[in-house]
């Protein structure tokens, strides 16, 4: 393995503390412009990604997919009020090839409900592509695989 | 007070037998014991799994029956069988892994080691060691298995029974629902595509009625209405064949007229319209099977199949105890399909799913019902939409036939 | 052809296994009659198991495990759960002394 950039780790470890920060506060098309616009989002789980299978619980090919979603969640889908926190730990540079960057970290995620206990719903890692685009990173791919063997009563936002 | 609290309560059903549901149906431990023994180990035929989930000799895929785990298996004569997960000796599930391929299976607790078939191959020191302990004599082998079920295959999809003495698959399901069965699972070669699995804090019948209720489909599940993509000029054939014991609804699906409006859309679309999807394609079908059709159905107790434009999936229902289920939806497609079919099928299977644009709000919506029936198990539920007895088969939404004929068929079944 | 010295002719009798290693290989030991025979003595089902621990019964010992049987001359493996057979080794008794040879066994 080459020596860890640590300024390029940096960069990528704001850029997922951002992206967390805007699911947290509900921010979902603040969220969606950080995929570039031919980004493939999945979430899918680890019995398929390690077997090699296609189906993702969420498979989102382009941005204007990611929007359908969001534009779904705030208009169309009838859901309890939840909050949701993204524990984002691990942050790795794998590769970087000057145009794309490949990297991963591990993520928590905790929900928040009434009446209930907070409960980590799910548990895993990213598996991303990002690119560099003008001044800031995107999201040219970001695979979320999660370790549980079940997804709570509904999985409503996105990972 | 002259209605029942939970501690008192009296577990009968009430007098007005086909339009009334009791509440303590969804969270009797007794009750749940008995639906276990008359449904899902009674005469009747459960899902295991997709011949293609265990593709090669070797291949085994660990499945459900209710509460008891059972092995998919195909042995190294590439014959597929379904085991009990249980060892023969001391009970122990032999298998700990979800899928995988080996040789033989071995209890990891005595080491006792199963052919694929079933069949014990071996176990340590069933001779004793210098000269001490070990079996008697007369210990045979043969005698003891890991137990093989009854099993059924057709158009690549397996099912077993507990019973030997229950009608054979075909008999069971009865006409109708072979007939939509055979649609896509044709024989083809199918293709694993992966799993969704998600666990409702829910008593499994409520999942069963809300597959059996069109009249929530329209209105829970916006997102159709929402995004102008809902007709409800467009017929839906449902029935509930073999006296209740199933379901089946088929609709058509024309993506030329998706957009269009009509007085039934405006009224079902309310103040929610003038939304458009971004991206069409993941309600944009190929119409594979030539018909136009869309279809599922029930087939009681334990899996829902549903064809949805391109999507195949197996809703496989997995009661855990009297207040939670697993819902393990299998998705998948035929083995020559080509590259644009493939993403096809991975995109439409956004609709459903645990995070499906259209399925999402089920979990979501049964999980706070469990959690009003288990407060009020006195509470006396209304079944009269459509009318007060079962008019089947039916051609709109807006009626709730389907559950009167599911509970009139459950009645019977248990004895209530 | 190179010979090893693995054991002394009055160790080795009619029904029984005689478990002997030479240069790290396990080898098991067999007399029936006039017939003195050496096999590999790990069942190659699973576990490192030594064969001659087992049950000798018929011209076969059986691992005492999974009850894998293995031909105590040829080393064929007579009915599972293994799939595979145990090496025969070339032996050869001179003066009250048996020898075995690893020639072709790396």
């Amino acid at each position: 393995m080459p020596p860890t950039d640590n300024r390029l780790r940096a960069e990528i470890r704001d850029l997922n503390d951002d992206y967390a920060a805007r699911l947290d506060n509900f921010e979902l098309e603040a969220w969606a412009e950080m995929f570039t616009d031919d980004a493939l989002y999945v979430i899918t789980a680890r019995e398929n990604f390690d077997a090699g299978l296609t189906h993702g619980t969420v498979w989102c090919e382009g941005r204007a997919m990611i929007n359908d979603r969001v534009l779904a969640i705030r208009k169309a889908l009838v859901y309890e009020d939840r909050y949701l926190r993204h524990f984002v730990s691990g942050v790795r540079v794998n590769a970087d090839t000057g145009e794309l960057i490949e990297c991963q970290a591990n993520f928590m995620v905790v929900e928040s409900m009434i009446d209930a206990k907070p409960e980590i719903i799910l548990l895993g890692r990213y598996i991303d592509k990002v690119q560099r685009l003008g001044g800031s990173l995107r999201f040219r791919e970001r695979t979320c695989v999660f370790d549980n063997h079940w997804l709570p009563r509904a999985l409503i936002l996105p990972i | 007070m002259a209605e029942d609290t939970q501690t008192t309560l009296k577990k009968v059903w009430p007098a007005e037998r086909m339009t009334r549901l009791p509440a303590w149906i969804y969270s009797d431990p007794e009750l749940f014991t008995r639906e276990m023994d008359t449904f899902f180990f009674g005469k009747t035929w459960n899902y295991i799994g997709l011949e293609c989930e265990v593709p090669t000799p070797g291949s085994f895929k660990r499945s459900w029956i209710g509460t008891k785990q059972v092995l998919l298996t195909r042995d190294k004569d590439g014959e597929i069988h379904v085991l009990e997960n249980r060892c023969a000796h001391r009970g122990t599930p032999v298998c700990w892994k979800q899928a995988g391929k080996a040789k033989s299976l071995m209890c990891p607790y005595h080491q006792w080691t199963y052919n694929l078939d079933g069949s014990l191959q071996g176990l340590p020191f069933m001779r004793g060691t210098m000269g001490k302990g070990g079996m008697p004599k007369d210990f045979d082998r043969k005698d003891h298995k890991m137990r093989k079920l009854r099993m059924a295959r057709r158009g690549g999809v397996v099912w077993a029974s507990f019973r030997d003495d229950g009608p054979d698959f075909e008999t069971y399901c009865g006409p109708d629902i072979l007939k939509l069965y055979d649609r896509h699972c044709n024989g083809k070669p199918l293709r694993l595509l992966g799993y969704s699995r998600q666990l409702l804090p829910i008593n499994w019948k409520v999942y069963i009625e809300n597959l059996r209720d069109p009249y929530h489909a329209t209105i829970l599940h916006a997102f159709f209405v929402t995004f102008g993509l809902f007709r409800a000029e467009v017929k839906l054939h449902t029935d509930s064949p073999e006296g209740g014991r199933h379901e089946l609804a088929s609709t058509q699906y024309s993506g030329d007229t998706a957009k269009q409006e009509n007085e039934s859309t405006k009224q079902m679309t309310n103040l929610k319209s003038g939304l458009e999807l971004e991206d069409m394609s993941i309600v944009k079908p190929i119409d594979e099977l030539k018909d136009g059709a869309l279809a599922n159905f029930n087939l009681f107790p334990s899996v829902h199949v549903q064809q949805h434009a391109n999507i195949f999936s197996m809703r496989h229902i997995i009661p855990k105890d009297v207040n939670s289920m697993e819902l393990a939806w299998t998705q998948f497609g035929y083995a020559d399909d080509d590259a644009t079919m493939q993403k096809a099928r991975l995109k439409q299977a956004n609709l459903i799913g645990p995070a499906g644009l259209v399925s999402i709000e089920d979990g979501e919506v049964l999980a706070v019902l469990q959690t009003g029936v288990n407060a009020y198990p006195e509470g006396i539920q209304v079944l009269e939409m459509g009318g007060k007895d079962v008019n089947l088969p039916s051609d709109h939404y807006i009626h709730e036939d389907l559950l009167r004929a599911f509970y009139q068929f459950y009645r019977r079944e248990m004895g209530l | 052809m190179r010979w090893i010295e693995i054991a002394k002719s009055q160790d080795v009798v009619d029904d029984d296994a005689v478990a002997r290693e030479a240069e790290g290989v396990c080898i098991a030991l067999y007399r029936q009659g006039s017939d003195l025979t050496a096999i590999g003595n790990i069942c190659p089902h699973m576990g490192n198991v030594f064969l001659s621990t087992g049950w000798l019964e018929d011209g076969a010992i059986e691992c005492p495990l999974h009850q894998a049987r293995f031909d105590i001359r040829t080393g064929k493996c007579l009915s599972g759960p293994a799939e595979e057979d145990v090496p025969v080794f070339p032996v050869k008794e001179e003066d009250g002394r048996i020898f075995v040879s690893l020639d072709g066994h790396g």
